[in-house]
């Protein structure tokens, strides 16, 4: 990462890869489908329903929340457009043509996060604000809607696409690991969806201390805008998941320059 | 010039590579050659950098192949040659790596047209054959316009046509001044592309000699005679210690000697002779004999060791 114009090369190339094949419009057109249709079908629910809510569900309502909750869906739609990127070059063998070309491989792998990521922020950020559109849309019928210029709105928003770009580099520091598409998308699933899972049956006391600190909730403490006990601040939680995404990025970048391939 | 010293890869208590030392020349097409899982494979994607040698080093052009800033000028290599993304076309997969070494767009056109890819180019490379993906992976390999070219079983697969391609266009660059290392575990085929050939079984260098030399080394020339009195030439030859032997269409077949030798050992004999001729050893049987020394290896051989990965 010594010489920019080795970079700029790499950079390129990477770019050239995700456009020339089919599946990265795929997934990007699911993420931002899931993201958006979600939203509607999140806030409709909620908004319809609103009044059967106990007092304590109502002071917690979080318009904003709401209508960004269907970034975790999308968030795997684009975890596994980041994952193909590495894993796809193991399955049919141009890993070798990739790392003959660009012998250090470390370059080759922030090349992958600059672009996958680049591209996750872009879209997650835009799958952000047309989510908020059509959930305050929909909320705004029953009369329950948050604004853009509301206190933690706009954070949220762009929140919400910061996540997502977070996590696009952890699934593709994890695909860096496993080598596997079928392998990292699973353990992809096993982070975000999973493991937050299987920690609510843990002991109440214990659960707080360690569901929170999870990528997936710490990271999506940055789309709320009503503060609940169980979670961090948006600030705190998001750089206890850039921690985590570090840490993936970090372990695949030194099994990458020591492995065979 | 690639120079292997000692180069040695071990996989757990297999050595797959045992401190081979070889070097290849620029302006000749080096022929690489021995069976399934002897090593080739291992050792070039050593040289390549992509596998770590457990001991010893190897360079090209003086460095290390990693040193090179932009190496696809230095090395062109074809390792497999589907090793593509099925759903990129194959204008795409060589844009991708020519940017990757700063290579100019136009020389994309130049080596789809050298490889005769142009009008397919823009489909996705999913639907090629085999034979096509060699073509494009030999693109892949000339992008650079590189000064060595390796080359691993790089007829595999190809019609006679295409065979017949690969081996001009090889004997082209090495009259340019490339350095041309190709492996290949058909020796035939090696016997009409290389000069000369570092042969390996087992990871051990067997030899490491020109292509006449070794079928001369292996020994395996014999002078064929036919002749209305063999019994007394049999005798004659194996009074002067000349091994002989009959074949099933009633001729000899003499062993270590010349057609010189075995025509005035005739005359003084008083032999009639219908035919002396030289049978020339083919590769195939100059082979057979080189990794028959290495028998014991054979013996313990595991099929498909090589691709334990």
């Amino acid at each position: 990462m010594t010489d920019p114009q080795r970079f700029r090369d790499a950079l390129l190339a990477e770019w050239t890869k995700i456009r020339s094949v089919r599946s990265t419009y795929w997934t990007i057109v699911v993420a931002i489908a899931l993201g958006i249709g979600l939203a509607a079908a999140i806030t409709a629910g909620y908004g319809s329903s609103y009044n059967e809510l106990d007092i304590h569900d109502r002071l917690i309502f979080d318009p904003t929340a709401l209508s960004l909750a269907g970034l975790f869906f999308a968030q795997l739609a684009l975890g596994v457009f980041a994952i193909v990127t590495m894993t796809a070059e193991y399955s049919s063998g141009t890993i070798r043509t990739t790392f003959a070309a660009v012998p250090q491989r470390g370059l080759v792998l922030a090349a992958k996060a600059v672009a996958t990521g680049g591209i996750a922020l872009v879209v997650g950020i835009g799958t952000a604000f047309g989510a908020f559109g059509v959930g305050q849309l929909i909320l705004n019928h029953y009369g329950l809607s948050s604004s853009i210029g509301s206190p933690g709105v706009l954070r949220a928003i762009f929140g919400g696409g910061l996540y997502i770009a977070g996590l696009v580099l952890l699934a593709l520091g994890l695909a860096t690991i496993v080598r596997h598409t079928a392998g990292a998308i699973t353990g992809l699933v096993a982070i975000v969806f999973i493991i937050p899972f299987v920690t609510q049956l843990l002991p109440s006391s214990l659960q707080h201390n360690v569901t929170r600190y999870l990528p997936a909730n710490a990271g999506g403490a940055i789309t709320a805008t009503v503060k609940t006990q169980e979670m961090l601040g948006p600030w705190t939680g998001y750089l206890v998941f850039l921690g985590w995404t570090a840490l993936f990025l970090g372990i695949g970048w030194f099994l990458l320059r020591t492995r065979d391939v | 010039m690639i120079e292997a010293r000692a180069l040695t890869k071990r996989y757990g208590d297999t050595l797959a590579v045992d401190k081979l030392s070889f070097t290849v020349q620029p302006g000749v097409v080096t022929g690489f050659l021995g069976p399934n899982g002897a090593g080739k494979s291992t050792t070039m994607r050593m040289v390549l950098g992509l596998d770590a040698p457990t001991s010893g080093d190897v360079t090209v052009n003086g460095k290390p192949y990693a040193a090179h800033r932009h190496p696809l000028h230095e090395v062109g290599a074809l390792l497999e040659a589907r090793a593509l993304h099925g759903g990129r076309s194959a204008y795409n997969h060589l844009v991708w790596v020519a940017q990757t070494n700063a290579i100019k767009r136009a020389r994309v056109d130049e080596v789809l047209d050298l490889v005769g890819l142009s009008e397919v180019a823009k489909k996705r490379s999913g639907g090629f054959s085999l034979g096509m993906g060699q073509r494009l992976g030999i693109a892949t390999a000339l992008l650079g316009d590189p000064k060595v070219l390796l080359l691993d079983e790089p007829v595999n697969g190809l019609d006679p046509e295409g065979i017949l391609w690969v081996r001009n266009l090889l004997k082209h660059f090495a009259s340019v001044g490339k350095t041309i290392f190709v492996s290949s575990h058909l020796m035939s085929e090696m016997s009409l592309m290389a000069d000369r050939l570092i042969v390996i079984g087992r990871g051990k260098l067997i030899a490491d000699a020109s292509t006449d030399e070794l079928i001369r080394r292996a020994g395996a020339s014999r002078v064929r005679v036919r002749t209305p009195d063999a019994d007394l030439l049999l005798a004659a030859l194996s009074a002067r210690g000349i091994e002989a032997e009959r074949t099933d269409d009633g001729g000899l077949s003499v062993g270590g000697t010349t057609t010189e030798q075995v025509g005035e050992i005739a005359a003084a004999s008083r032999v009639v002779l219908h035919e002396l001729s030289l049978q020339q050893a083919s590769l195939e049987a100059a082979f057979m004999e080189l990794t028959e020394e290495a028998v014991e290896y054979r013996a313990d051989a595991r099929p498909g060791w090589e691709h334990h990965r």
